[in-house]
């Protein structure tokens, strides 16, 4: 789904800030250990990014990172590396998003369904930004036919709203839209990454 | 009597749990969840509270745990901790004037509009003026994040209902599960 080319439609989710107070967005008392604790640690690239979503997934399973920065280097390289959590920890929470997907068209399940062409279409861009090494998006869905991806990064959000086969995206910053654009077919839609 | 909101005024939104949570967190961006309230000419509504006629914090908190109440009655009073229970935990504020209820696409209403006895209560409605799913899809997206992004933090409660129940999010969780992170979070600047 993701694709390079300069004249496809695209998002850029994500731009990159050396001090991490100022590039991670997190609940409570998870953000402020790891401002205490990393605030002169982080400096870039993807170690840096490996010991966020790590952190993040070890001081308590119900967390989510929320930043959306994509790697630096090869996956090959991290996997060698001895800062790889980043992997396992991303692949998990990744894992979940698609269970929980995959349930959103289960009427058994006592919550809102969802229509099955926003889900698949959902779980396919999941895939694009899981094989991107991407930090996964907060997942959330409405109306019975769209589910939204959702990161945060300081005082701006990012939303993809996803239907059946199509995408839609808004960049929030400042209470203003800054960006946003609809009914992109899915395989049109192309994630940026401007760090 | 109906009145006209004005710029002073102040707008509080109950928070009901699991509604306005992700997974356990309260976020921003459930706080305005436009989709499940429809219409007949397609547009969206949600409810608030005009604080104009509800003016101390009692009041609002006697508001958000009856409509847990009521929805709880809804699906037959569910156990504490059955995931069809829902719990009040509290509710946040903005002043009406700081609202920009126009975007490309959609307009926001506040109405006061008395409801179930509740002499407070203002229909917010979303119409939304462009076709396509999607296109209607990412305005409801859009206009709830930006409703959500002017209300301060959560006021919290406990609903006397709930006292000992130990599946209450706030009993559960703490007062981190109603920190929010959009807006006015002066201590995390965005990217330059």
């Amino acid at each position: 789904m993701a694709n390079n080319s300069p004249d496809r439609d695209s998002v850029t989710i994500s731009r990159w800030s050396s001090s991490f107070g100022n590039m991670i967005q997190i609940h409570g008392r998870a953000y402020e250990e790891l401002q205490n604790s990393y605030f002169n640690t982080f400096s870039s690239d993807a170690i840096q990014h490996a010991k966020m979503v790590r952190n993040v997934f070890s001081s308590t399973s119900e967390l989510q990172p929320l930043v959306y920065i994509k790697l630096q280097v090869p996956r090959s390289k991290i996997e060698n590396s001895s800062e790889n959590a980043l992997s396992s920890a991303a692949k998990e929470y990744y894992d979940s998003i698609s269970s929980e997907l995959n349930l959103l068209n289960d009427k058994d399940q006592g919550q809102e369904v969802i229509e099955e062409g926003a889900i698949n279409t959902a779980l396919s861009l999941i895939e694009s930004l899981k094989n991107a090494e991407y930090s996964p998006p907060k997942v959330t869905w409405h109306g019975g036919d769209a589910v939204v991806m959702l990161w945060a990064v300081g005082d701006t959000t990012y939303a993809i709203t996803v239907t059946d086969n199509e995408l839609g995206y808004v960049v929030r910053r400042n209470r203003k839209s800054i960006r946003s654009n609809d009914s992109i077919v899915a395989d049109k839609f192309k994630l940026e990454d401007l760090r | 009597m109906l009145l006209e909101i004005v710029d002073d005024d102040v707008i509080s939104r109950c928070i009901i749990y699991p509604k306005f949570f992700n997974g356990n967190i309260h976020t921003d961006e459930l706080l305005w969840h436009f989709g499940n309230n429809k219409d007949d000419n397609g547009v969206y509504h949600e409810s608030a509270v005009l604080r104009r006629l509800a003016p101390t914090e009692k009041d609002v908190h006697h508001i958000g745990c009856n409509i847990a109440s009521l929805q709880n009655e809804r699906v037959g009073n569910p156990d504490p901790g059955d995931n069809k229970r829902r719990y009040y935990c509290g509710f946040r504020s903005a002043t009406f004037g700081d609202f920009d209820l126009t975007g490309d696409g959609y307009i926001i209403q506040f109405i006061h509009c008395p409801e179930h006895d509740v002499e407070s209560h203002v229909d917010v409605s979303l119409t939304i003026t462009v076709e396509g799913k999607n296109a209607k899809a990412s305005r409801r997206t859009e206009a709830g994040l930006n409703l959500a992004e002017v209300f301060g933090s959560a006021s919290e409660h406990i609903c006397s209902v709930d006292s000992k129940d130990v599946h209450h999010p706030i009993t559960k969780l703490g007062s981190d599960c109603l920190v929010f992170t959009n807006g006015d979070n002066d201590s995390l600047l965005g990217p330059s």
